[in-house]
């Protein structure tokens, strides 16, 4: 009869959690009137916060969900409503997400855009379009200036980021462009690309012609002679309905056109990623001396430094438990019965494995973006997705558990006169409880380590330090995420050593 | 106790019982032998219905065995198997006490059920809260025949209950066993492979060969009156000394 408490209890608590998390996903009580996103590079965060110390100015409540996943996060994100506007670039709006050739119009751009509800201010300024960059004295020794010139250096070693590897306007659509001959190309993270540069283990790679880098590690940009790369003016993208409910701070956005070059970027990055500024000192310095807009904020004290690591190790180590600890719960409740089901029904035993056999195989970001129009940003979605990783090692480890019951022993049970219950609560789980836990077990180490994705739609946890610490090439920023992930996973696999107490029938402990 | 008639088993294309007949009698005792794959433990898993006959008619205690008249008439056959069956995250007195709690003994009554069973099956009580691989082999085997007896069934099905015992432990247990079935005047089929533990169980031995029954009857009378040059050959590879003299 204890079991049936408990099992109601644990229900009563799943429900109350599964309840409950619309309103946690949104952790205000007064949601801000604006809602601004950024991409999780360090240009996009400035500019979100510029977006935001302008909505101040207006007298507007807002807030800013910086370091979003990518661009397919960002424009769901904008869709869904869950952000009201982002700072986006010409190049990318029109080649990733409307699909139109680089020659098409500002006014076709705009056309389209409107027939989504979203609305497009003219450019900021500046051009961060793709440029390819190499170390000054590699380049200057080689003699090479334009990419043309790259043809005829086939040993080169290029290294560029997975975006740029993957974008049609990046590397394949460059590679057919100027038929260039290299074989030796990796993907890897944009800082890490700049610090292979600087250590020579890298020849050539992709950089955004407004980074902080360009300067700081001393590198050479090869033009574009060809004209291969479309421009990428700043633009805001944002919801269309915001017009009619703040038209001052559409119009003061608007204001912007034109405000801020190449060179003014390239020193509001260099000011966050080389002189350690906060984003949000940086952008509101600017908005105050450059364009003249009176903005007041609460400057980041640089003297409180161990009590804001404290802070925010506290704050994701709360967020990061709840994505772990209620996606675990709910795959629990969910997967047992459905390992039991595999086992005992044959039909169901293919569908059932394969079907969850295939959810692993989901990429996580897509399966991410995919949930943003369903569930919005946030921990909602992010406690989905790690639920559906989740099924497959308790799934597989209650059938599999159930499946190596020596057949004498299900057999004695049967003739015995054990009702099926009986023999299933009695027996077969028992029986495969050890097999279960390490399910369990399993499940919740690598729930640990995935859960840092949550980041990327704005779910908190470990992996946001370890996305600002990427960003700015922080390692002890990567750290503060790093570690306290490890600790919990050591943590977790001890907690189930005792519960292995509790959930595991004595006479099948390992002595 | 137990009817066939023209019983038949086969996996597939493979035969492993062809029609069979055979009354088991009420307080006899039956022992199913012959050579591996003859059939004697198919013919005593479709008995305690854990295999369905292909063709024919199992009755026990007058009544059909169907999947609906089962689980009742599971409650009056005890089944014991190599090594006990014993359930290994169970103790002893929670393996014995499986059947009891699902038909809502109270616990004096399991208590004392069990202490009866102790003392006839001569297993030290200080057992009594031991999981399986904690007691010995032998025990295990105690504990086996104790769970098949809780019910009180009408009837005691064994297969080769002794296989994984060594000589001494097997000897003791053999004695103890038959003096527990001659008590309790329980109907007992047992399967083995040893003619000397046919013997000394049997009222009644079944030599099988090929799916069927060669020679009903004692083992003197297949000595005397083989119904098969196979019988001959069967009893002579046992090398029981005072037999072979006869043969």
């Amino acid at each position: 009869m204890k079991v049936h408490q408990y099992t109601l209890i644990a229900l009563a608590v799943c429900a109350w959690i599964l309840g409950n998390l619309p309103h946690c996903s949104k952790a205000y009580a007064d949601e801000p009137q604006i809602q601004v996103g950024s991409k999780s590079f360090t240009e996009s965060v400035i500019l979100g916060e510029l977006l935001c110390h302008v909505a101040r100015s207006q007298s507007l409540t807002a807030e800013h969900r910086a370091e979003l996943g990518g661009t397919q996060v960002l424009w769901k994100a904008l869709l869904a409503g869950e952000i009201d506007m982002y700072v986006e670039y010409t190049g990318t709006l029109r080649k990733e997400i409307l699909d139109l050739p680089a020659s098409a119009t500002d006014d076709e751009v705009k056309h389209q855009l409107a027939a989504m509800n979203v609305g497009i201010t003219p450019h900021l300024g500046f051009n961060n379009t793709y440029a390819l960059a190499m170390p000054s004295k590699l380049a200057a020794s080689k003699n090479l200036k334009k990419i043309s010139e790259l043809r005829n250096q086939p040993d080169l070693r290029f290294g560029f980021s997975d975006e740029f590897l993957d974008r049609t306007d990046g590397w394949p659509g460059l590679q057919t462009a100027y038929q260039l001959p290299h074989k030796d190309v990796r993907g890897l993270d944009h800082v890490m690309a700049c610090r292979g540069l600087n250590s020579g283990s890298l020849d050539v790679t992709d950089i955004y012609s407004t980074d902080a880098e360009i300067e700081f590690y001393d590198l050479a940009i090869l033009e574009d002679d060809l004209g291969f790369f479309p421009k990428y003016y700043a633009v805001v993208l944002y919801r269309a309905d915001l017009a009619q409910a703040h038209p001052g701070f559409i119009e003061a956005i608007k204001k912007l056109d034109n405000r801020i070059s190449n060179d003014q970027m390239k020193l509001l990055n260099a000011a966050v990623r080389v002189n350690k500024e906060s984003e949000v000192d940086a952008a509101g310095d600017f908005v105050n001396k450059q364009l003249g807009i009176k903005v007041e904020w609460d400057r980041t004290d640089a003297s409180s430094w161990s009590r804001r690591l404290l802070t925010r190790l506290g704050m994701t180590t709360v967020q990061h438990l709840m994505l772990v600890v209620i996606s675990l719960v709910a795959a629990i409740v969910v997967s047992i019965p459905l390992g039991i089901i595999a086992y005992k029904v044959p039909k169901a035993e293919n569908s059932i494995l394969g079907i969850i056999g295939i959810i692993q195989t989901l990429p996580s970001m897509a399966l991410l973006v995919f949930m943003i129009p369903l569930l919005g940003l946030g921990i909602l979605p992010a406690i989905v997705a790690l639920f559906l990783y989740s099924l497959l090692p308790i799934v597989r480890g209650t059938y599999t558990g159930l499946k190596q019951i020596p057949e004498p022993l299900r057999e004695s049970a049967e003739v015995l006169g054990l009702t099926p219950k009986r023999r299933l609560l009695k027996i077969e789980l028992p029986l495969a409880s050890p097999s279960i836990m390490s399910g369990i077990k399993t499940a919740a180490v690598i729930n640990i380590g995935t859960a840092t994705i949550g980041a990327l739609i704005g779910a908190g946890g470990y992996g946001q330090p370890i996305l600002t610490g990427i960003r700015l090439a922080d390692v002890a920023l990567i750290l503060q995420g790093a570690i306290p992930a490890a600790v919990m996973a050591l943590l977790v696999q001890t907690l189930f050593g005792w519960l292995e107490i509790f959930f595991i029938p004595a006479g099948l402990r390992k002595q | 106790m137990f009817e066939l008639t023209d019983v038949t088993k086969s996996f597939g294309e493979l035969c492993v019982l062809q029609p069979t007949t055979l009354k088991m009698e009420s307080g006899a005792s039956t022992v199913l032998i012959g050579p591996s794959g003859c059939g004697k433990s198919t013919l005593l898993r479709m008995l305690v219905g854990l295999l369905k006959p292909n063709g024919g008619t199992i009755r026990f205690a007058g009544e059909a065995l169907t999947p609906q008249t089962l689980p009742k008439q599971r409650l009056r056959m005890g089944y014991v198997i190599q090594d006990g069956g014993l359930f290994p995250h169970l103790t002893v007195a929670q393996n014995l006490s499986l059947m009891p709690k699902q038909l809502e003994w109270n616990q004096t009554r399991i208590d004392q059920r069990i202490d009866e069973l102790m003392d006839l099956t001569r297993l030290p009580k200080e057992t009594r809260n031991r999981f399986p691989q904690q007691i010995s082999g032998g025990q295990r085997q105690r504990v086996g025949i104790m769970r098949a007896l809780i019910l009180e069934p009408d009837a005691i099905l064994l297969d080769e209950p002794m296989g994984a015992l060594d000589p001494m432990v097997r000897f003791e247990l053999q004695e103890d066993l038959r003096q527990i079935f001659r008590t309790l005047n329980k109907t007992v089929v047992m399967v083995t492979h040893d003619l000397g533990e046919a013997e000394f169980f049997g009222d009644t031995i079944c030599l099988l060969y090929g799916g069927k029954i060669l020679q009903k009857g004692t083992l003197q009378e297949m000595a005397t009156s083989p119904a098969s040059p196979y019988v001959t050959s069967f009893l002579k590879a046992q090398r029981i000394p005072h037999f072979e003299a006869t043969l």
